[in-house]
């Protein structure tokens, strides 16, 4: 039997899948996304259980807390340290401009003032 | 022309979308090439259903393999490509010969008209009887329409190769057509 090259292109047409075909691949795809995530999920809760997970975040807020306490504590003391240091320098002040008045120097600056204040404070 | 260059560009676009993950975009793709796809496949099992499955995995394949996948001429290339390959792997994994049995062919006529639904239906059969490099080639040449060179290109084999096994392939064919006709005169007489 002869057949030419017509005949078989004829005989090996294009044909169409079923008309549901694209559908049911992009269901497909949907359902072997959903397994690679479930998956995925998996080997991440394998690789730190859940109870690991738990302790991890109450470390880390327990951190944060202490390092947030530990920072304003620090930054209290400063301002306290700071306040008594310039207490101590009007005291100091105060007494030196005393011992000059006493000893017949004149001292210039704002002694008078800074003693009064000082002799007020300490009232 | 116009409208094959608008195509491209709706695909490419589809491409780049898919790519991105939009879904409605790779259902363009699929849209677009499921016929040869499945044809690939149904001209080569000669069965439907496992046809149908053959062009589901390749399209799963190819959405896990997106962005591999340069321009629309790559995707025409990589569908063909990998159809061929699964259908041959197929092929092998199950060992499933067809069982056509030549008695069911119908009778044949004394002659034949080109494109004659009967001719058509025997040549079918005979092409799903094709040792399985075989009936590839002649699948990707006829149906598709690719040169040697790129079905050399889709299933790894030198071009010579190709161009003999397309040549053994036809005369294997024209062989099995003369028997058929020559044992349904020998029933018929």
């Amino acid at each position: 039997m002869h057949f030419s090259e017509d005949d078989l292109r004829a005989a090996l047409s294009h044909q169409d899948p079923s008309p549901d075909f694209t559908q049911r691949v992009m269901a497909s795809i949907g359902q072997a996304s959903e397994r690679r995530r479930k998956a995925a999920d998996a080997r991440f809760a394998s690789l730190v259980p859940p109870a690991m997970l738990r302790w991890a975040a109450a470390g880390v807020a327990a951190c944060l807390l202490l390092g947030t306490g530990w920072f304003d504590f620090r930054h209290t003391e400063g301002e306290r340290a700071k306040e008594q240091a310039m207490l101590a320098l009007r005291v100091t002040n105060a007494k030196l401009n005393h011992v000059f008045v006493r000893a017949g120097l004149q001292h210039t600056g704002p002694a008078e003032e800074e003693n009064s204040k000082i002799r007020k404070e300490h009232l | 022309m116009t409208g094959n260059r608008d195509a491209g560009n709706a695909i490419e676009l589809a491409l780049r979308k898919s790519a991105r993950g939009d879904n409605p975009a790779f259902a363009e793709i699929v849209q677009e090439h499921q016929r040869m796809v499945f044809s690939i496949a149904y001209h080569f099992l000669q069965d439907r259903a496992l046809a149908e499955d053959l062009a589901q995995e390749v399209f799963l394949s190819l959405y896990q393999h997106l962005r591999d996948i340069q321009s629309p001429e790559h995707l025409k290339y990589w569908l063909r490509r990998v159809t061929s390959h699964r259908c041959i792997d197929q092929k092998r994994r199950r060992r499933q010969e067809l069982t056509l049995e030549e008695a069911e062919l119908p009778a044949p006529e004394a002659n034949t008209v080109p494109n004659d639904p009967m001719l058509a239906e025997r040549l079918q059969k005979s092409v799903a009887l094709l040792p399985e490099r075989q009936r590839i080639v002649v699948i990707l040449r006829y149906q598709e329409g690719m040169g040697p060179g790129e079905i050399s290109e889709a299933l790894n084999m030198p071009v010579n190769t190709v161009k003999s096994t397309l040549h053994r392939a036809l005369a294997d064919l024209r062989k099995k057509l003369e028997r058929k006709i020559g044992e349904a005169r020998y029933a018929f007489f």
